[in-house]
């Protein structure tokens, strides 16, 4: 740099020369070594001599007189403009202020010493750089000029909302001075809307209510209602549009509420009017309409509209209850089916003429909440206490239909049947309840093989997923299902390969714990070959996986035992199919043919109440004849009751089944099963919610964890307020969680 | 009880007047532990640890056993040895023992 400058003088005259050329052509790039010699002037100023607060006043002075010449000229060649010449000028000139953040950064190192000295000082007329030019701007352009401006920009608006061509974009610009000059000096750079609002808002909220004013009345003399509807449904689009794009987000609330007061307010009347005639006559654009519109503007009548829709499907469905002849509710497939009858006959009149318009949804929604309501908490289905709810009823009817039977449904008749199932337990709340029936059921069929085919269960539970997303153990039951085939066949071939002395055909079902809904029952005495054939598995399981110990379940294991030589009068050859102490008892009379109850119970090691359900079947048959006049064998057969083999046994089956045994109160205890695990689980199921949603939270009040809870729980069950307080307090208890200290409506999440 | 079944000698049916010939075995399996919940996540040791839950990973979810023979889920417990080297229910030095399959 030239070491020659000496004066002030001179660096300004420097300074300005470059200064010029900046503020003339605010898009030209300015090259580095243009911008750091310009800044190297600005310090040198300050320090040309020791006076330096006079030095930085005077460099002040002198930048705000080049700004306001700089300013003033521009302003001489807009004043006199007309309005949509005024506009653009207006725009151009402020788009211009780009050159002032250069020279802001030119004079940093003014903004650093002396403007922030006088700052701190409390010096109120003094600006940062770029501040001053606009408040420059501000002065000279935007106080004498802003209601030409303004009312320009309302007429833009006006030609914009007429479908006249106009150059809207326009707006956007004109509208960031007037928020940046509201910004730019205030003291502390916040949002500032102050000006914004009273130049230009407030006038255009005026002008919208008197330009849709005047539109509403004359559009309303000469067209229909949906035309009306129509047209504002298009008024409120553009508006809002228009609001995005061009203005600050919080006019968009402003000028809802103007248009609201304008253009449905005044008419409500008509609105309501028109409404019920549209939904008796069933016309679903109308009424789409006229939902939308209220939605979007958080109208109150709005729920007075759903309140209408509600009550005219709960009128029809009382009438298909009375309608269709109730169900034997202990009869799962006559419950599947009436449901399903009432659920069409209801849609039929309700949903179906909105087919084709936006409303249809509406309706649905309005059936939904109907239906849940009628079916978990029905008169019919309450009044009759002994009979099944709708939940087991509902898997009690799958069973039937995924149990191999002869009265299997065709492949795509069964899928048809099974999402009827499944639109139903869409509005089951106790989905839990109806998960823990299904899972018994499953396990049963998966164990005994009874199931029509593998791909329609893992289908099934893939659509419940779908549903309620909690049925991980189902599929993990299926899984095992799968496994234990292979283990199976791995196994024979294990056997194969050696030589052994098992003559028994041996399948294995291998069961992941926790999984399944089965425990052991009972431990019994077992025939040696059986023994032998566990300590063989187990040898093997054991080879093929780690760490892992098993329980036998002997009340679910069943075999085949034939009876051969004994039948003198009839050689035929009989199978019996038997569960595991029943191949014991009959394993008893190879020995001997005759055996007290005592002796039984002794050698199969079960107690007399325990053995009993498993004798009955033998007897039925009469494969076995009990000595004295007990026909009925009930618990209370004395132990001195003999039980003699019956050698002429004759069957006309040769394959005769011992296993259908009847446990007294099976399925009140399976009720009562299901009732206690659904109970386990859920208390289990609260308190992980509860620990998950302090975990987020650190601490919450009493009332917010409760909804949070309830509503993150909803897609399982209804969970009931003291069973989540009493889960608050065990959590208490194990110090997952307390009370904070001087406030018991709070609790604190302890980490 | 009785020998109900030949294991000896080939069997003599025409002796015997039931013989057993096929037998659908059902068996349940756990991991062999001394205690059935997991130290570190609290969950019980059948069911997959919190994370693997969230993460749908729940039948990759084994257990393992140290040399001091307690057991937790081999996610927790790797997590944990970063941390910490020791057994957190005995304080002794962590070997894994055996990893569950």
């Amino acid at each position: 740099m030239a070491l020659a400058i000496t004066t002030k003088e001179e660096i300004w005259n420097e300074l300005r020369d470059g200064l010029t050329k900046i503020y003339n052509d605010f898009q030209r790039p300015v090259s580095s070594k243009e911008y750091i010699d310009l800044y190297n002037h600005v310090y040198n100023f300050y320090w040309i001599d020791a006076r330096l607060i006079e030095n930085g006043a005077d460099l002040y002075e002198r930048l705000k007189k080049f700004i306001r010449d700089c300013v003033s000229e521009q302003f001489v060649t807009c004043k006199d403009l007309e309005a949509s010449q005024l506009l653009e000028n207006y725009a151009t000139f402020w788009k211009r202020k780009f050159s002032s953040k250069v020279a802001n950064g030119i004079f940093e190192y003014l903004n650093r010493q002396w403007i922030r000295r006088e700052l701190d000082e409390g010096n109120q007329d003094v600006y940062e750089i770029y501040n001053l030019a606009i408040v420059i701007w501000k002065t000279i352009f935007f106080d004498t000029l802003h209601q030409n401006i303004t009312a320009a920009i309302l007429k833009l608006i006006e030609q914009d909302r007429n479908g006249e061509q106009v150059q809207i974009s326009l707006v956007g610009d004109l509208i960031s001075s007037y928020s940046e000059i509201g910004m730019e000096i205030n003291e502390l750079y916040k949002a500032d809307l102050t000006i914004f609002q009273n130049q230009f808002e407030q006038h255009f909220l005026e002008d919208t209510r008197r330009y849709y004013t005047t539109e509403s009345t004359e559009f309303m003399q000469t067209n229909s209602f949906t035309e009306y509807l129509k047209k504002i449904e298009l008024r409120f689009q553009e508006e809002r549009d228009r609001c995005t794009n061009y203005f600050h987000e919080s006019t968009q609330d402003h000028l809802l509420k103007v248009l609201d007061d304008v253009l449905i307010k005044p008419h409500m009347e008509l609105f309501l009017s028109e409404f019920e005639s549209s939904f008796n006559h069933k016309n679903g654009e109308i009424l789409a309409r006229i939902f939308s519109l209220f939605e979007h503007m958080h109208m109150e009548e709005l729920s007075m509209f759903r309140r209408m829709l509600d009550q005219d499907t709960e009128k029809k469905l009382r009438e298909a209850i009375e309608k269709f002849a109730p169900p034997d509710m202990n009869d799962p497939k006559q419950y599947v089916k009436y449901i399903h009858d009432v659920h069409h006959h209801v849609s039929t009149l309700v949903a179906d003429p909105f087919k084709s318009s936006a409303f249809f949804v509406h309706a649905k929604e309005s059936i939904d909440k109907a239906f849940v309501s009628f079916i978990n908490r029905n008169q019919v289905i309450e009044e009759s206490k002994s009979s099944l709810r709708a939940p087991e009823l509902l898997a009690r009817y799958c069973d039937l239909l995924l149990r191999k039977s002869a009265k299997n449904p065709e492949e795509m008749e069964l899928e048809d049947l099974l999402n009827q199932v499944l639109d139903i337990f869409a509005y089951i709340e106790d989905k839990d309840i109806f998960i823990n029936y299904y899972s018994k059921l499953l396990a049963k069929r998966l164990i005994n093989e009874l199931s029509v085919s593998d791909e329609a269960e893992s289908n099934m539970i893939e659509k419940l997923r779908q549903i309620c997303g909690y049925t991980d153990k189902l599929q993990r039951m299926f899984t095992d299902a799968g496994l234990s085939k292979n283990l199976t066949e791995n196994y024979r071939q294990y056997i194969a390969g050696r030589t052994t002395e098992q003559h028994v055909d041996f399948s294995i079902m291998v069961l992941t714990s926790g999984v399944w809904p089965a425990r052991q029952n009972f431990i019994c005495q077992i025939p040696k070959s059986l023994s032998l054939c566990m300590d063989s598995f187990t040898t093997f399981y054991m080879k093929q996986y780690n760490g892992r110990k098993l329980t036998w379940l002997l009340h679910m294991c069943h075999g085949e035992v034939t009876g051969t030589g004994l039948y003198i009068k009839n050689a035929r050859k009989y199978t019996f199919m038997a569960s595991t102490a029943q191949i014991t008892v009959l394993m008893l009379f190879n020995e001997a043919t005759e055996y007290t109850l005592a002796q039984i119970c002794e050698n199969v090691e079960l107690k007399k109440e325990q053995i009993m359900p498993y004798l009955r079947p033998i007897v039925e048959v009469g494969l076995c004849k009990v000595v004295g006049s007990y026909s009925d064998l009930d618990d209370n057969v004395p132990d001195g009751t003999k039980f003699v083999l019956n050698t002429e046994f004759q069957n006309k089956k040769m394959r005769v089944d011992l296993t259908k045994v009847r446990i007294h109160n099976e399925a009140k205890k399976d009720v009562e099963e299901v009732e206690r695990s659904v109970n386990d689980d859920r208390r289990h199921v609260i308190q992980a919610a509860i620990v998950r949603i302090m975990k987020t939270n650190k601490t919450l009040k009493h009332n917010q964890l409760m909804t949070e809870v309830l509503q993150q729980l909803s897609t399982r069950f209804q969970p009931q307020v003291p069973m989540i307080k009493k889960c608050i307090d065990l959590l208490i208890e194990k110090e997952y969680v307390k009370r904070v200290e001087n406030d018991k409506e709070t609790y604190e999440y302890i980490s | 009880m009785n020998e109900s079944s030949p294991s000896k000698s080939p069997p003599k049916s025409e002796n015997k007047l039931f013989t057993l010939k096929k037998w659908n075995a059902v068996a349940m399996w756990a991991w062999d532990v001394e205690c059935d919940t997991c130290a570190i996540c609290r969950v019980h040791l059948m069911e997959a640890c919190l994370r693997c839950q969230s993460d749908s990973k729940a039948e990759d979810c084994v257990v393992v056993w140290g040399e001091c023979n307690h057991s937790f889920h081999n996610c927790c417990m790797s997590l944990w040895v970063k941390q910490n080297n020791r057994c957190p229910l005995c304080q002794q030095d962590w070997t894994v023992q055996r990893i569950g399959q």
